[in-house]
């Protein structure tokens, strides 16, 4: 297996980037063309401490992100989430999904592909059903607020966290137990934030993966 | 409602319509060479359809909370710009905090008469927000990809653990802030939890359940859902 295709590696980067920055632009120019065209641009002198405390607040957790996801669906995929977001609730779960179906291992070049069509089609998929949430906004509006479903509508992640983590849990329960205490222990008895804690919940996964694995790595390297 | 009709006019659906068009394209070419790639290395294309079905599957029900932000923004910021801004970077609590930070920049509070330079206000927010997050990416993922592969050294047993291990960090970090301070989110979590276990157990042993498993998910989430309706 050749994990090394390196010709697929530098694509991903290149296009991610490029596609990136372009979008990056065209996203820009939604308001600079409105603004112009309606003559109504806001003082942005005076609204830059709010506008700085935004792409703030986006800091941590995109770096905590960029560290913890490409191990685990990697970089193109990653670029793909940040452009279509819902990193965590939806494109996690679909490439999780997917690696498990295709029975890759996480981390390979088959592991990127399979995550990178994974992570397309689950975007694809919520802009078309954004779309019909608008065609359909009338009829559609009553159901999700429809009072005996609304509390289901409002569990959806926590009941998508429980499925990842048991459909992930089997055979791996050696590599949970450390950064599922870890987990609990800041978020329960620290002010710590979430984007913090996960990078040392997996640096302790890490940790202990490598001592369980040590013999089977020097037996692989003679 | 002056910033009503601008924020419904054919200009915003343009220039909302040309971004969004823009990431359908950079969607289409990642998956068309994520494809190619793919069975490149032997994966088959029964595989890939199989992965293409399961993900729109699994993608369905999470994406219906966000149908419910789209119908609180509609009336307040008309149709362009929510639909835009929840297709893409999108997650329904950040957008709606950006445009209330926004708005309330100008002095003013989102869900009033606000003036036109206030929803030029959201709008910026909006999308400083998203394209913050995404410029950072582009400067940082290609150094710490670089990284990995470097400690991995083409190591698939350490490839392996390195996967496997961030997962199982994100993973328990990502179940601990959800289920936190709310009883209800915990049995939910723990039903849907209990279910994918015995699901996987099952799929090992027997092929039907194998065959179920690639929508396990979905089914472990419908599961959930029901529970948290019948705890009201």
């Amino acid at each position: 297996m050749n994990n090394k295709n390196l010709d697929f590696n530098n694509w991903v980067h290149n296009f991610g980037i490029l596609s990136s920055l372009i979008l990056i632009i065209l996203m820009l120019a939604v308001p600079i063309v409105a603004c112009t065209v309606f003559d109504m641009w806001p003082n942005l002198v005076g609204m830059i401490p709010t506008l700085i405390a935004i792409a703030m607040m986006f800091v941590p957790f995109c770096i905590g992100e960029c560290i913890a996801y490409p191990p685990i669906i990697g970089p193109g995929s990653v670029y793909m989430a940040y452009i279509t977001g819902n990193t965590s609730t939806l494109k996690l779960p679909c490439a999780l999904n997917a690696l498990s179906i295709a029975e890759v291992e996480k981390g390979t070049d088959e592991a990127n592909a399979v995550s990178l069509i994974a992570v397309g089609v689950s975007s694809l998929t919520v802009i078309i059903i954004i779309i019909l949430g608008i065609i359909l906004s009338i009829p559609l509006y009553p159901v999700l607020n429809n009072p005996i479903l609304a509390p289901g509508f409002g569990q959806v992640v926590p009941a998508l966290m429980g499925a990842l983590l048991g459909s992930t849990i089997v055979g791996n329960v050696k590599y949970y137990v450390a950064p599922l205490i870890v987990a609990i222990w800041f978020e329960y008895f620290t002010s710590v934030g979430f984007e913090f804690y996960m990078l040392i919940s997996i640096a302790v996964s890490m940790f202990v993966g490598y001592y369980l694995n040590k013999k089977k790595m020097y037996i692989n390297e003679e | 409602m002056e910033y009503l009709k601008i924020a419904n006019s054919s200009t915003m659906w343009v220039l909302c319509a040309l971004v969004l068009f823009a990431v359908i394209i950079q969607t289409i070419i990642f998956i068309k060479r994520g494809w190619t790639e793919a069975l490149k290395l032997g994966v088959s294309n029964k595989t890939l359809r199989k992965t293409v079905t399961a993900s729109i599957t699994l993608s369905i029900l999470p994406s219906l909370p966000i149908l419910l932000v789209l119908f609180v923004m509609l009336p307040i910021l008309g149709i362009p710009l929510p639909w835009l801004r929840l297709s893409i970077i999108g997650s329904a609590s950040t957008e709606l905090l950006e445009a209330t930070m926004g708005i309330e920049a100008l002095g003013e509070t989102l869900g009033g008469n606000i003036s036109k330079e206030a929803f030029a206000a959201a709008m910026w927010a909006m999308t400083i927000g998203g394209v913050s997050a995404t410029l950072l990416t582009v400067i940082i993922l290609k150094p710490i990809s670089k990284v990995y592969e470097k400690f991995s050294k083409g190591s698939l047993l350490l490839l392996s653990i390195i996967g496997v291990c961030s997962m199982a960090g994100v993973i328990s970090s990502l179940c601990t802030t959800y289920v936190q301070g709310s009883v209800k989110s915990l049995i939910v979590c723990f039903t849907s939890c209990s279910i994918a276990v015995i699901l996987a157990i099952l799929a090992n042993k027997n092929d039907i359940f194998k065959k179920i498993s690639d929508y396990s998910l979905t089914i472990c989430l419908v599961f959930g859902m029901v529970i948290a309706i019948l705890l009201g």
